[in-house]
């Protein structure tokens, strides 16, 4: 009788978590480069019968996954900003060691390195800094991640790919961090769009739709606890009268 | 509940870039301004389960995590430094720079800053001063009874006056350039102040390698597009209002669950 009590509480912390994904994607809805979240769920069985056939599931929010759609481009304008088309991520150098993203808000610091919102320099096909001497007036960057100054050809922005993209680790800061033997491979494929940012990748209509789905979820599970405390009180009272 | 602390970093997030936005709005006429874009990133993520663990039930490993993010935070206010539309007034006066570089203006208390706002005006002296009257290095006087200034593509200030058929050259406006214009520190009225973040001033003259020319007549406008900040404005408005559906959410839910016997 009380395991209603237990799945219904199981339900309960799931999607709560799962409010709270969608509050960090509405969060996030004008974060340049970011990437939407979403829950899988699953039922976790477990003998709680009398017969081994009765068996009682609860759930289990299995994981959280990134949702890797491209978000749109808009133009800025600014030379520096770069737009990711196709799969590929930026290689950008933190303390931490390499990491991945795709904000392609870029800009120089004090001394001419080319780096990211964070300040860490982006890397070029040799994985080393980009620097652009002090000089130069005119910069563009071509679909290839040619990067050039006055019309020298400079470095090229390196662009990677992953065979597993789903198994990067969200580090925040809009950067990916590469798991265990996760492999970074060139990704010719994908162009850079000079003067362009792409935006969040997340649809807030579709965020409302889903956070109004999980209210009306909670309140029914909340329902059917109360509705089990009601018959479990009434089978205590009439049952358990003794005169 | 950590709902309502994330869609409350949305909300002042939003709020954060309404604020910058309007500031860009309120300086569309302002001489040689640069828009501002609020750029924010998200917070950490919280593991509750790491990618790469292993199942509990079957002894598989987990391909991906659970892991829930806690929000969004502004990380800077990016000065977009494209180069702004130039507008002919025809005043002899007024100098907009084609290209990079600033001029240098000397305020009061001897402190060199930088301006490409080139409103320039004539002191009661005769030198030429910024319309707050600081002076723009290196200090450049215009002989009493001067018909016409002529400023050239390298600054050189040219005077021609009453009486004389050649031109007395008066000297050559300063100018600096800086690797990293984002990095100055903006002062208000259209004046900028050197940091570490912006490099060192790099001085030199209008025309050498990697510096702009000068245009005189010519005033630069700001950088500010009209459509692109409304529609900015719009979408930051609407992100501020599901951010804020999200908290009412939230708050259902907590307060279904009080309401639980």
């Amino acid at each position: 009788m009380e395991n209603q009590l237990y799945i219904g509480l199981s339900r309960q912390m799931a999607l709560r978590r799962q409010l709270d994904v969608v509050a960090n994607n509405v969060a996030n809805m004008n974060t340049a480069g970011f990437r939407g979240e979403r829950t899988l769920f699953e039922a976790a069985l477990e003998a709680g019968g009398r017969k081994p056939t009765d068996r009682i599931a609860f759930t289990i929010d299995r994981s959280t996954y990134t949702d890797l759609r491209a978000g749109a481009f808009t133009e800025t304008g600014n030379p520096y900003d770069v737009a990711l088309d196709g799969d590929g991520f930026l290689a950008v150098q933190s303390p931490d060691g390499v990491r991945y993203s795709r904000d392609g808000r870029l800009r120089r610091d004090a001394d001419g390195t080319l780096v990211g919102t964070n300040g860490y320099p982006v890397l070029d096909d040799g994985r080393r800094p980009i620097v652009i001497p002090s000089d130069s007036s005119v910069i563009s960057i071509g679909s290839d991640g040619l990067l050039s100054a006055d019309g020298n050809v400079i470095a090229r922005i390196a662009v990677f790919r992953f065979d597993n993209p789903q198994q990067l680790k969200q580090t925040g800061d809009l950067l990916f961090e590469p798991g265990e033997g996760m492999e970074a491979r060139p990704a010719p494929d994908t162009r850079l769009v000079e003067g362009k940012v792409e935006r969040s990748n997340v649809q807030g209509i579709v965020e409302i739709g889903r956070m109004m789905d999980l209210t009306r979820d909670y309140q029914a599970v909340t329902k059917m606890v109360d509705d089990g405390q009601d018959l479990l009180r009434s089978a205590i009272n009439r049952l358990g009268k003794s005169s | 509940m950590r709902v309502l602390s994330i869609a409350s970093t949305g909300m002042m997030a939003q709020q954060m870039n309404v604020e910058v936005i309007s500031n860009n709005i309120a300086n569309i006429n302002t001489t040689a301004f640069k828009r501002s874009r609020a750029e924010f990133q998200d917070l950490m993520y919280q593991a509750e389960r790491r990618q790469g663990s292993q199942s509990t039930d079957s002894g598989t490993i987990v391909p991906t995590g659970v892991e829930v993010g806690l929000g969004v935070r502004p990380t800077s206010v990016n000065r977009i430094n494209t180069t702004g539309n130039l507008t002919s007034t025809g005043n002899e006066l007024d100098l907009a720079i084609e290209g990079r570089g600033y001029f240098n203006v000397t305020q009061p208390g001897g402190e060199t800053v930088y301006t490409r706002a080139g409103s320039f005006k004539l002191s009661p002296e005769g030198s030429i001063v910024t319309a707050d009257g600081y002076t723009v290095a290196p200090g450049i006087t215009v002989p009493q009874g001067t018909r016409e200034v002529v400023i050239n593509r390298s600054g050189e200030v040219l005077a021609y006056v009453d009486g004389r058929n050649q031109p007395v050259n008066q000297g050559q406006l300063a100018m600096t350039v800086f690797v990293n214009d984002s990095g100055l520190e903006a002062l208000g009225d259209n004046l900028f102040r050197a940091t570490p973040a912006s490099g060192e001033p790099q001085d030199g003259l209008a025309g050498q390698a990697g510096f702009g020319t000068i245009r005189q007549k010519y005033l630069e406008s700001s950088n500010v597009n009209v459509v692109q900040e409304i529609t900015e404005l719009i979408s930051a408005q609407r992100a501020y209002e599901m951010n804020a559906k999200v908290i009412e959410a939230g708050d259902q839910m907590a307060s279904t669950m009080t309401n639980m016997r």
